[in-house]
């Protein structure tokens, strides 16, 4: 690392979130001047009203220019899809992470609230969720319960990657001409046209908002460097001046102008809308072409291009959207994703010194942002492994491992792209792929309490502790005769809120596309100017329009765990019947602490690869993904495992009520992988032999001490290559030692820049809640002990 | 042809994604009984030839389970600690308790498996085997102790492809050792003590048989890495390390000399095991101590100093 970006990075860690009102403030009045006017217009004519008034700068010693908010490390405000923030505004100072909200703006954003009434998204959705629905009153029952949550609902769309490659290579003004040349193809005299010629107005408006934005700071450069006294500086300050007249609106020409120019687009596209998971796509791969040129024409050293790198990957760090206060606290991450490494289309070797340069920046500057993702396949370098390994050993969670292997086939497969375009994925969200450019962007997930679906389905729909009808109703346990027989019934409870998200989906988008359409992050992708529609009106769509959303499965390990010890217990050696069992779990096993024990320590568990349990694990599975309309998008991972696993009873698992659930995919339970990784490894690979899972997650976490080796370095990267060779689909590792955490604990003064993985992201471990560090203290570490 | 899988050994672990047993990641089968008594022993499950039962007094619950189920009244209860007693003399090591007892306080150490049985855990990993160079390593104890296993087993392993390495003390007959040694693709020769009286006094038995092993093996072509165990106050003085790493320097097959240094993990398990542990209060060599012994050692070898 550089002393500029040193001080970049110390700068940036030193400071305190706050919120800034100016967005909203902004958008409030563009709103009221625009009234009546269609909505795709509106929504750039704000965008551009934004664009054009908020306060820029350039921070001192920075090379990339562009900010999101009036200062920096400051948060804005949507308040179009959401004013629950401004609700909670007295709440973010004692969240994790703390954010600070200033008198005069908490005064500015009350003042504005009104306004808002009625015309957000967030209403939207509720109105619909309480009026329209057939299952509307289903919906809030089991979100108050924690059976069921949406996440997401209010952000609006996320998980996508735009086509910045295509802007890098031909310049904005060119999508403005593509955009005028369609606009000039419609047929105006049908009405039905109308709406078309709105949204490419609004888009040619977006794009022409955009590359005057970057004009701003070419301007602010040039009065900075007017009053620069520093000559290095001053030249900087005119380079950048230089970078930012030319990019976006024409092709980039160096390293330098594609970095500035990528940023400009994923800043805007964070101004444009409340969306979260807005990746960057294959890095290494539109990067390179701009590198290499500067390189072997020696307009760059290989050490400028790091430093320019680092500068970008700390801009991207700074780019954070608040959450409402609830969904906060539980998941602290923008997921900017970086893909690195893979195949090329023709699935030759796709590694280039960009990618190894990426891996430099982020082991550097030691941020949770980006979120970085290293495809694999069997021809990927063991040098790049290693370097990988080494970032991961310096702790920060990050890059997480895909396979190529299992993510090819899969997308091209069940999203209809040829071979060539699945080997272009790249991730997007925490392990979601995506084509950039192409894919349909989410609007959010479904997460669904598997354990609890378990509990309903021993209860005939009942939640055993509320006495609350929440799910369907399946038949007496007392009929059950097999784990087939509560399986069916399991089945049937997750068919039953798989149908609730469906039901709500299509509200939700409804809500987002009548309100909320984005007419400048629809311009980035490939086929809006063929559909004349939007992102939120499936623009992007060539083939099947897939679902957009997805359910995620918290718990399945207890469910496979609890279902094995039904299995023993009752079925097989049947020593214990089921109605002594679900009474036992009903009193949370007081008085039967031996019943409890014998549950937890005499029946197999997941993750130790015994195919008594991973086979029963593997049809939970089998039978979440079959309830899933095709495509089956399918994922399991996610943070929810704490409050979802406060409302379950005690579970015949041996897990008491309350406790927190697997965390995560297919992770095992906490504490019960007794075979150390290869084990846990072997589970997980034997869950999904069709490959007809899209997505899962595998967290892992090591001792410090296996990597102060080169053989210990050598043998996590045959663990990770033999997962992936194995199809397994994602893997991340937390690298560090129970010790150190419960310092930090201690300590978190100390430790403020201490990062974990939590679950397909990383984050700071002293901005976790309390539950969260033990939960991650708790996870099963691997060590080495001769 | 003839097979031997249905031989049986006792097993006292098998430890999975072991990357300090030789190459690669590997699982180490370690193997109960062993002749020697070193006073250090960090595996004193590994020592006793027959099947034990240990005791784990933290996750005890109390339930007294393990009374009932013992039909010779080897385990009673200290009334005034609720402490558990095992009297070793009764207990015939069956492992009714430790089926009965819910809490995992009771443990079995040492089970019965055969060839085929072990054959079938190991070959688990074998993905992982090929991905990192690794395979098998059958320690113990003393492995060669239950000769006919160790070889089928070996054999076994080789059979199906996999790496052998086998970690032995040395204090075998040479015939025993070379039979084991033809399927065997690298061995880890433990060397405590240069010095044979000092070594008759920490092991019970004298150094000679050992050293001689080591040379003829050496002599016999086959792949060796010397493990020294670093236990202060017993083998670590730079004289001993100096002559022992002289030894290794004579011998042709040496790849590599490994210093494992003390730690003083295993003392809960003697207590498991209601033994005494002769070593309690030890500290582990500093690291500038290691330090200066792989100096030492560096002269003439590739040294590593497993941390």
């Amino acid at each position: 690392m550089t002393t500029r970006t040193q001080n970049l990075r110390q700068a940036f860690i030193k400071k305190q979130w706050r919120i800034c009102p100016e967005r909203a403030r902004i958008i409030t009045e563009s709103y009221r001047e625009t009234e009546g006017e269609p909505i795709a217009l509106r929504r750039a004519k704000a965008f551009k009203k934004i664009l054009e008034e908020m306060t820029i700068f350039i921070e001192e010693g920075q090379l990339i220019a562009g900010n999101l908010a009036s200062q920096p490390k400051t948060q804005p405000v949507f308040p179009e899809f959401t004013t629950r923030v401004i609700d909670d505004m007295d709440t973010f100072e004692k969240a994790s992470p703390k954010v600070l909200v200033d008198e005069e703006t908490k005064q500015l954003l009350r003042e504005l609230q009104p306004y808002w009434k009625g015309k957000t998204v967030d209403e939207y959705i509720e109105a619909c969720t309480t009026q329209d629905l057939p299952y509307a009153q289903d919906i809030r029952k089991a979100e108050e319960l924690n059976v069921f949550a949406r996440y997401g609902v209010r952000s609006g769309f996320g998980i996508f990657a735009a086509n910045y490659a295509k802007v890098l290579n031909r310049g904005l003004a060119q999508t403005i001409s593509e955009a005028k040349q369609a606009l000039s193809n419609l047929d105006l005299s049908q009405a039905s046209e109308a709406e078309k010629a709105h949204f490419f107005e609004a888009m040619i408006i977006a794009c022409n908002a955009v590359m005057n934005f970057a004009k701003r700071y070419a301007a602010k450069a040039r009065k900075l460097a007017e009053k620069e006294s520093d000559l290095q500086r001053r030249a900087e300050l005119e380079r950048i001046a230089e970078t930012c007249e030319r990019v976006p609106a024409n092709p980039a020409r160096t390293f330098h102008e594609a970095l500035q120019s990528l940023f400009f687009l994923f800043l805007t596209v964070q101004i444009e809308s409340n969306g979260r998971s807005i990746a960057l796509g294959r890095f290494d791969q539109y990067m390179y072409p701009f590198y290499i040129k500067d390189i072997r024409e020696k307009r760059i050293a290989r050490e400028e291009a790091l430093e320019l790198l680092e500068c970008l990957f700390l801009k991207i760090a700074s780019v954070w959207k608040l959450r409402d206060s609830a969904a906060n606290s539980l998941r602290v991450t923008m997921y900017s994703n970086v893909t690195i490494g893979g195949q090329t289309r023709e699935g030759k070797d796709a590694t280039n010194d960009m990618s190894y340069l990426v891996l430099e920046a982020q082991k550097n500057i030691q941020m949770i942002q980006p979120t970085l993702s290293l495809r694999y396949f069997d021809g990927t370098p063991q040098e790049l492994l290693l370097k990988a390994t080494e970032c991961v050993s310096t702790g920060i969670g990050m890059p997480a491992f895909f396979s190529d292997t299992r993510i090819v086939p899969a997308t091209h497969r069940s999203n209809g792209y040829s071979i060539k375009e699945a080997r272009d994925y790249c991730l997007a969200g925490c392990v979601v792929p995506v084509v950039a450019g192409r894919t349909q962007p989410w609007l959010y997930s479904g997460i669904l309490n598997a354990l609890k679906c378990l509990e309903l389905a021993l209860n005939s729909g009942v939640d055993p502790r509320t006495d609350v009808k929440i799910g369907a109703t399946t038949p007496d346990f007392r009929t059950f005769k097999s784990i087939e027989d509560i399986l069916k019934a399991f089945r049937a409870q997750v068919d039953y809120f798989i149908n609730m998200l469906n039901n709500s989906l299509e509200i939700v988008r409804r809500g987002h596309s009548s309100l909320v359409p984005l007419p400048f992050a629809s311009a980035l992708f490939d086929n809006i100017m063929k559909t004349s529609k939007t992102i939120s009106e499936k623009g992007s769509c060539e083939h099947d329009a897939p679902p957009l959303g997805w359910m995620v499965f918290i718990g399945d390990a207890n469910v496979a765990d609890s279902l094995a010890a039904i299995k023993k217990f009752v079925y097989d050696e049947r020593v214990l019947s089921l109605t002594e069992l679900k009474d036992a779990c009903a009193t949370n096993f007081e008085g039967k602490e031996d019943l409890r024990l014998m549950l937890l320590n005499k029946a197999p568990k997941f993750g130790n690869d015994d195919d008594y349990v991973d086979s029963i694990m593997a049809e939970v599975l089998r039978l979440e993904v079959e309830s899933w309309p095709k495509p089956n998008h399918d994922l399991q991972s996610a943070s929810f495992h704490i409050p979802m696993g406060k409302v379950c009873l005690a579970s015949p698992d041996g897990r008491k009520a309350g406790e927190a659930l697997a965390d995560g995919g297919v992770s095992p339970m906490l504490g019960r992988d007794k075979q150390g990784p290869t084990a846990v490894i072997k589970s997980a690979t034997k869950l999904d032999p069709e490959n007809d899972i899209q997505m899962y997650l595998l967290n892992m976490k090591f001792d410090p001490a296996l990597f102060r080796s080169k053989q210990g370095m050598e043998d996590f990267v045959a663990l990770i290559r033999t997962y992936l060779d194995l199809k397994g689909f994602h893997i991340q590792f937390n690298v560090v030692s129970p010790e150190t955490l419960k310092a930090a604990q201690r300590e978190p003064e100390k430790y403020a820049d201490l990062i974990v993985r939590v679950s397909g992201f990383s984050a700071y471990f002293v901005e976790l809640r309390k539950d969260m560090q033990d939960n991650i203290i708790a996870r099963t570490t691997f060590t080495n002990i001769a | 042809m003839f097979s031997h899988n249905d031989t049986h050994g006792l097993i006292f672990n098998i430890q999975k994604f072991s990357i300090h047993d030789g190459p690669g990641i590997r699982t180490t089968v370690f193997l109960k009984g062993c002749g020697l008594k070193c006073v250090w022993c960090h595996n004193p499950e590994g020592q006793a030839p027959y099947p034990e039962v240990g005791f784990l007094s933290l996750r005890c619950i109390d339930c007294r389970k393990c009374l009932a189920t013992c039909k010779i009244g080897a385990i009673s209860v200290d009334e005034s600690t609720k402490e558990k007693v095992i009297d070793r003399d009764l207990c015939t090591g069956c492992g009714m308790c430790v089926d009965a007892c819910p809490s995992t306080a009771l443990e079995r150490v040492g089970r019965s498996m055969s060839v085929e049985e072990v054959l079938k855990e190991v070959q688990k990993d074998e993905a992982f085997y090929a991905r990192s160079k690794g395979g098998v390593t059958v320690s113990g104890g003393e492995p060669l102790d239950q000769l006919e296993f160790t070889y089928e087993l070996l054999s076994g392993c080789k059979a199906k492809g996999i790496h052998t390495a086998l970690e032995t003390g040395g204090n075998v007959s040479w015939k025993h050792l070379t039979k084991v040694a033809r399927v065997t693709d690298l061995i880890l020769y433990d060397i405590k003590h240069m010095d044979t009286k000092k070594h008759r006094l920490f092991t019970g038995v004298g150094n000679e048989l050992i050293l001689e092993n080591a040379e003829r093996l050496s002599s016999a072509g086959r792949p060796i890495i010397i493990r020294v165990p670093v236990i202060p106050m017993h083998n670590d003085s730079e004289e001993n390390i100096k002559h022992t790493a002289e030894f290794a320097a004579g011998l042709k097959t040496v790849e590599q000399v490994e210093l494992l240094p003390y730690h003083s993990l295993a003392e809960s398990k003697y207590k498991k095991l209601s033994r005494r542990y002769r070593l309690s209060g030890t500290e582990p060599p500093s690291m500038e101590c290691m330090e200066q012994l792989k100096r030492i050692v560096n002269s003439s070898f590739h040294v590593t100093v497993q941390l």
